[in-house]
Parts: structure tokens; sequence; C-alpha cells
């Protein structure tokens, strides 16, 4: 029998091999019929046809369809690297399709910056992004590189870990650093003579032009939406700009609206304001976020709050319990008191703002928790789901603490992959390593969690944090953590219910479930099915957002 | 050629230790043309004349987060600031209660600066407290050691133990630091170095400060400047003023605590105000 609700012209079915809803009272279907944006209902061809719907869209006949991922822990800053070329190890898919091919070389790293050079006007800067020497087995970067691809270009590469810069002769004259300069962060070789290194942000402020030209980009119109292309390739239709400054930028924050608002835009975002300031600003900003939700929409939302207490672990600036790191120096940092942590949430959880709060190591999320604790304390919120963000080094007594507080967790689980090895032999030592970014813990304890990517820090895509989550390898493909394996179904929850969870998001977006967008991703393969070590290398058509179709431009070469 | 470079100092101590009640007594003490830059959490401020809150130059500092490390930082702030009409002819900035402040210090270096000292204030009367809290002993005694000139605040608050404790566990970690104890109003009269009678010690503390200004019978060369300023004896904690050279060429002398540089300047020379603490 046909629906009593008449059928609108805009009303479509999807068919497709299979739909994976991450409902559980319906995990799948073959058809997903939707109405104004919404699902009206997922199921065979027939139970959606009984809408009265009578146009059927065969598209994605032969592809699966899955409830559309969600990232919860990104930066819009992902979408620059459009404007700067990359030249990292692991190949990387640009917002327009294209994929870039890895440099595996400094030799190689040199070809490309002279590419460059030969279509630029003399003196202007060349700046490359996302190099990556820790996978090289050449010799370590420095200015005589760079020498051999121009010496009438100031040049600055801009290095993946976001901690070093490396820069060639010209840059070095014309920023006037020579043998002796006194700015911490300069790096220089047996002679004495500078080696083009610069490190951490403040000596590459050094390189003036080419570190401001990099800061500016942040704020672009353009930037947000090559983000949310590189989301759109990657098949996330929610994804969340964890920090953002949007409410205390009036002009960048009615960019924001109106850029997302296009129909273009391919992707739901979460706009998560950042805490920053001194604690007497905090209700300043919780007005502030206040002013901004009238200004939310569809594809448009700020249910969160960001906090961020420490460092990275790899740059040994997390802050990280008895014994501390394995090797190197700690460098482990506080971003701000932690007696004040409270102080600083107190007006956000009165507010009924949820908190995600980058804790790295093991004594920040200690930190957080039991400041959460006590808010509880002050003032109650059965529903507040505060995230511990990063979440890498978080032990089973903050993980049980943590459920029964009502907490979340959002681990950085690709750090298995990406510097897994460096974090056994390196920074924390071989049993921290195999416990880092506990998922499967957290399933065993009842910690609701998350994956995300950090983009840009690893590439945006959920079906690399599946992956690592299911597989547990390393870049040099040795298992790490095997009993912190998950399921494929974990993983797949992780990456969308429970991810939308922890942003108070739950109820629009996550599921295919009826009256929710109708965001899905399309993808060629199940992840279900597949070799469980093939999850990353699935094909991924694009999405679908609010029922629209938004395909990946595919690049050919 | 070389352009002027601002000395630019950094006011660095736990939370509550004092900078803010410093820097509002070096501006009100008749400091001109002094730009402050307030580092709150993840959050830079600059203010010329008053410290507050100003949204519109509220920029997103760089932290140990990658994602955070470019763009919106420090370094921009400062950019910003030289950007202005009128370039200031010093720069203060106010670290944030747990920062590093060498790595606040390294900002110091950038085109257009000169770093002019960090002075790390130290609450007397709660250090040594803290101190023995574990979460932040090391924030703490990374900005002990960072120090060129150790300040210890609210003399006039701390017990006797209290401050034998402070002196001690400062003396322990910064053995070479020079380390007198202030009110705001000293602290001004440090940095600001101006010709001053002398000044009271602090409530409760014994460090007595006097000041004088020394010129050269002739143009120095750079290397009897060296030698001069070399030979000074450690109760001198501040150095500051401009110097003709015997080729002609000015600098800028500034020295807090074991902090010493020597920047061009395109200024007359005035000797050098050596202020010592007794
Ligand atoms: N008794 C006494 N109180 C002082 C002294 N110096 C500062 N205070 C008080 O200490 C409190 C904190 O001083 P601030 O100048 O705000 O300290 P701060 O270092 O800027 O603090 P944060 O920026 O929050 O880290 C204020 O109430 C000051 O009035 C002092 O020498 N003696
Ligand atoms: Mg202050
Ligand atoms: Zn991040
Ligand atoms: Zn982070």
């Amino acid at each position: 029998m046909a629906s009593s609700k008449s059928a609108s012209t805009s009303d479509v079915i999807y068919t497709a091999r299979l739909i994976r809803t991450a409902n559980p009272s319906r995990p799948t279907g073959t058809a997903i019929a939707v109405r104004d944006g919404k699902v009206l209902g997922v199921g065979t061809l027939e139970e959606c046809q009984s809408w009265g719907i009578t146009n059927i869209d065969r598209r994605f006949e032969n592809k699966i369809l899955t409830a559309g991922f969600v990232e919860a822990h990104s930066h819009v800053m992902a979408g620059m690297f459009h404007h700067i070329p990359y030249v990292g190890w692991f190949p990387r898919m640009m917002p327009n399709g294209e994929v870039i091919d890895g440099v595996k070389s400094t030799e190689e790293l040199a070809e490309r910056v002279r590419d460059i050079a030969v279509r630029t006007p003399l003196g202007e800067s060349i700046i490359v992004a996302g190099f990556d020497p820790i996978y090289l087995k050449t010799e370590r970067l420095s200015r005589h590189h760079l020498d051999a691809a121009t010496t009438e270009h100031p040049v600055f590469v801009f290095h993946a870990s976001g901690h070093l810069a490396t820069i060639n002769s010209f840059a070095l004259q014309k920023y006037d650093i020579g043998p002796g300069h006194p700015a911490p962060g300069v790096g220089f070789d047996d002679n004495g003579e500078p080696n083009g290194e610069l490190r951490e942000p403040a000596a590459m402020a050094l390189s003036k032009d080419e570190f401001r030209a990099i800061g500016r980009l942040i704020f672009e119109q353009e930037t947000v939406v090559q983000y949310g292309a590189s989301m759109r390739n990657a098949g996330i239709t929610t994804a969340t700009d964890l920090g953002v400054t949007l409410h205390l930028n009036d002009e960048a924050l009615a960019m924001t609206v109106e850029t997302t608002q296009d129909e273009t835009f391919p992707v739901r975002m979460v706009a998560a304001s950042r805490v920053i300031g001194a604690v007497n600003d905090m209700p300043d900003a919780v007005e502030r976020i206040h002013s901004a939700r009238t200004k939310s929409h569809h594809k448009l939302h700020f249910p969160i709050v960001k906090m961020v207490l420490d460092g990275s672990i790899q740059g040994f600036t997390a802050v990280v319990q008895w014994p501390g790191y394995y090797t190197g120096d700690d460098h482990g940092l506080f971003l701000l008191p932690p007696e004040q942590v409270v102080d600083y949430l107190r007006p956000f959880h009165k507010a009924g703002i949820g908190i995600h709060c980058h804790c790295n190591g093991s004594t920040t999320s200690q930190v957080f928790i039991d400041a959460i604790e006590q808010l509880l304390q002050e003032t109650p919120w059965l529903d507040h789901r505060h995230t511990v963000t990063h979440a890498q080094l978080m032990t089973h007594a903050q993980m049980r603490k943590a459920r029964n507080l009502g907490m979340c967790a959002n681990f950085f689980v690709n750090h298995v992959f990406y510097w897994g090895d460096q974090h056994r032999d390196i920074t924390v030592g071989p049993d921290r390593a195999h416990g880092m970014n506990p998922c499967g813990s957290a399933d065993r304890i009842g910690l609701p969690y998350s994956f995300h990517t950090d983009a840009p820090v690893t590439p945006p895509g959920h079906l690399h944090t599946m992956w690592c989550a299911v597989n547990r390898r390393t870049a040099s493909n040795q298992v790490l953590g095997e009993n912190e394996k998950i399921s494929i179904d974990r993983a797949f929850h992780a990456a969308t219910i429970d991810a939308a969870y922890q942003l108070h998001m739950d109820h629009l977006v996550g599921s295919l479930e009826v009256g929710k967008y109708a965001d899905m991703t399309v993808l060629d393969d199940d992840p279900y099915t597949v070799d469980p070590m093939e999850i990353r290398n699935i094909t991924i058509w694009g999405t679908v957002v609010g029922g629209v179709p938004y395909e990946r431009p595919v690049h050919s070469s | 050629m070389t352009n002027p470079r601002v000395p630019t100092f950094v006011i660095a101590g736990y939370l509550g230790s004092g900078k803010t009640t410093f820097i509002n007594a070096l501006l009100s003490g008749g400091a001109t043309n002094v730009a402050v830059v307030v580092n709150d959490f993840g959050d830079v401020n600059i203010d010329a004349s008053l410290i507050r809150q100003t949204h519109a130059d509220t920029i997103e500092l760089t932290n140990g987060c990658i994602c955070c490390a470019i763009g919106g930082s420090l370094a921009d702030t400062l950019f910003t600031l030289l950007d202005r009409p009128t370039i200031p002819s010093t720069v203060i900035i106010e670290a944030s209660g747990v920062a590093d402040p060498a790595s606040v210090a390294a900002y110091t270096h950038i085109s257009g600066l000169s770093p002019a000292g960090t002075v790390v204030l130290i609450d007397a009367s709660e250090f040594s407290d803290n101190h023995r809290n574990e979460l932040i002993r090391s924030t703490l005694e990374r900005q002990v050691r960072a120090a060129h000139l150790l300040a210890f605040t609210k003399t006039d608050i701390a017990t006797d133990v209290q401050r034998n404790e402070v002196e001690l566990i400062v003396s322990a970690l910064a053995p070479q630091t020079p380390a007198v104890a202030t009110t705001a109003e000293i602290l001004a009269f440090l940095v600001d170095a101006q010709p001053s009678p002398r000044i009271d010690p602090a409530p409760g503390a014994h460090n007595r400060f006097s000041s004088r200004t020394h010129h050269f019978s002739r143009p120095p060369s750079r290397n009897e400047l060296l030698e001069f300023l070399t030979a000074l004896p450690r109760s001198i904690v501040r150095a500051k003023g401009i110097v003709e050279l015997s080729d002609g060429e000015c600098v800028l002398v500034q020295q807090t605590g074991h902090h010493r540089a020597l920047s061009a300047i395109d200024a007359a020379p005035t000797g050098i105000v050596l202020i010592s603490s007794e």
C-alpha cells in the first residue's frame, strides 16, 4: 500500500549493491528513499517505492553506500595545501582529485623545486610543504640540495612534522642568517655555516615573507572551499574544524557561513571554537558561541569547543606520566596551568557546550578527566559527552573513570601507521606503544570512542583510520598492539555514529536512520568483506550529502 | 644596511607572579612608546598603552600541536606590530604563566626585533608550595633556568621561611643567574633603566638598588666596550645606554642579568646607565 503522504518531485530513491546504515536495528539494505534531504527509509527497492516515489536513481547500483563518515577532529588549514605544492613521501590526493606522487629522495625534491623555479619570476618565494625525511634513506636535506634547484629564488621547504623548515642559500642571505646567528633553532653544519634548517616556528619566522605567506592562507575563502573538496574526496560527509577562532572574528565567521551554505559546498561542517585568552574571557566566549549558533544552518554547526592542554608525543611536548619518555629529552609542556583547567571550562560546561580537549599525554588526560569530575559535581549534566581528543596514551584507569563520568575518547589511531615504529623505538618504548590509541581496551571497558586524522597532520579519510584500527600495522608493516585490534564493525561505527555522538550530532548524522540527513559515503567495495588489509585501498566515488551526490573528480594523468 | 631593531623583553613567571602588575607599573611610571604583547593561553594580544583584551588583534598562538604550528603565531603578532606606522621603542612580551620563557624568547630574534633579556618573576610567597606540586614542578624549574634575571615578588607577604626556601631552590637551579627582590616599581625601574636616584628595597627584602651613568672619556672600540661590560661587578643587574664607538657607529647596549645584546642604532649617545643591587 502506498503511503498517504504525497510524494514530491524532489523525492528520490538510490539503489545500491549494499547500503550499510550504522543503524543496528536495520543494518543493511539495497535502496534508500530520500525526501527533503533526509532519510525516508532504507530497505528493499519495493519498500522504498511504497512511499509512492517513482524517481529511481540507479547510478550507485554497483556501489556500496555507507552511513557518511564523520571526522571529529581535523583543521580547515588542510585546505591550504592546495595552494602549496605537496612534496611528501606518500602519494597524496589534491582537492581537485589529482594524485601527487610521493617524493622519495632529496634529489627528487630538488627536481620538483627546479620545475617550479623555471616558471617563477626571479626573486619570488618558492614554498613547498609536506616533506617527510623520516622515511628517506638519503642524506639529510640541507640548503645545498635546494641550491641545486635554484640560486635565484628563496626556497622554503615546510616539513610534514610542522616543526622544521629548510631554506636555501638565497633565503639565508636574504634574511642575513650567517655563521653564529644567535636565534635558537638555526641549524649549522660542521664548518659553522648555517645548513638551512630552521627548527620550530620561532626560527621559521626568520624567513619572514615565506612564513607569513603560509599563515595568511588560513582565513582565505579558497582554503575553506578546498577543505570541503578534500573532505569529499576522502568520503567524509561531516567534518570538524577543531579549534577555530571564528567566534572572535566576525569577518571570518561571515565568510564561513556563506561558503558552507553554498550548494556546491560538499560537506557538513562542525566549527569548534578554541578556548583561548584569559580565564575571565570565557563567559564572553560562551556568549559569542551562542551568537555564532544563531548563524548556523544545516551545513554549519557549533555544538562544541576545543581546548588544548599539551603538545605532541613525537615532539616530546606531550605531558606523560611516570616513567616519562623512553628516549630523548622530556619537553612536556602544559599549555595552561593545570589548576586553572577547571576555571577555563566551567562557563562552557554550565552553558551546555560540549568540550573536546587535546590531550596527547597521560598526565594531561588525567588533568582533564579530573576537571570534568569536579565540574560534574558542581553542575550535574548527564549528557555532556566531553571528549578526550588524541587520547593516545590514556591508561585503563583513565578510561574506566572517563566511562563512569560519561566522557568519550577520540583516538588518533593513524599514529599506529605513521609514527608507530618511532613510538615503539624512540618516544614511549614497546610496552606503551602497543597500547597506544587503545580501541580494543576502550571496547572492553565500554568507553565510547571515535577516530580522527587531524588533517592536515595525516591525510583525511576514515578508510585509513579503520584500516589502522583493524590491522594495527606500522609503516614498516609490523603489528603494533595485537590486543587493541578491533572488528571492522566496531571501526565502522567509530567512524560514523560514535563520532556523531561525541559531537552532539547523532540525532542529525552518523547513521542512515529515518529523519536524519541522507549523508552517505559512496565506495566501490564493502569494507566488511574485502581483505582487511585492503580496506584503505577501496576506491571512493565521493559522497551524498543531504541527498545530493558530490562526485570526487577523477583525474586522468 | 642594518635597520634598527626594537629591544624586546620577555617577562615570564608562574600564574599570578606579578607580571601584569609590573608591566602596568612600567607604563604608568612614564615609559613611553612601549608595546606590550600579552600571550595568554593560546592567544596573543597587542596593546601599546594598556594591557587589555582587543579581540581585533586576537590571533591564535603556536603550541606544541603540529596542527597549530603555523599561522597565527606569536611571530605573526609581532610582525603585525612592526607593520604599524609607528614602531615602538621597546617591546615587552608577557608570557603566559606556564610558558617556557626560552621558547617565547626565541621569537625575539625575528626581523625587526632584538632580544633584550628574559626576566622571570618568582612569587616568593607561593613558589616553594608550588614547587612541591609534581604537576607543575618541571614548568617552574624550566622557567627559572630560562631566566637572565630572576626577580622575587611579593616579598611583602612572604614569610621568612618561604623566602629562605625559595632562595635555596632557585639558587640550586640557576646558581649563575642574578636574583633580586623587587616590587613592581623596582622592576619597572630596572627594565626602563632611566637614570634615577636611589630606590628603597622591597618590603621584607634586603636588596638596595642604586643607579649611575657611565660616560666613556673617549669613544671605545667595540672590543673595549665588551671588555668594560664583562668587567662589571656581579652586583650590576642591569645596564642600558647608547654608546658611540671609535668607528663612529652608535650601538644600543642592553644588559639584563647575564644577557647582553649590542645592536646598531641611529640615535645620540647617552652613556650607560648601570644599576646595581647590593
Ligand atoms: N602583596 C603583593 N601582591 C602583589 C605583588 N605583585 C602583584 N601582586 C598581586 O598579585 C596578583 C597577581 O598579579 P598579576 O600582576 O596579575 O600577576 P600575573 O603574573 O600577570 O598573573 P597571570 O597573568 O595571571 O599569570 C594581583 O592581585 C596583584 O595585585 C606584590 O609584590 N605584593
Ligand atoms: Mg598577567
Ligand atoms: Zn588537531
Ligand atoms: Zn591537537
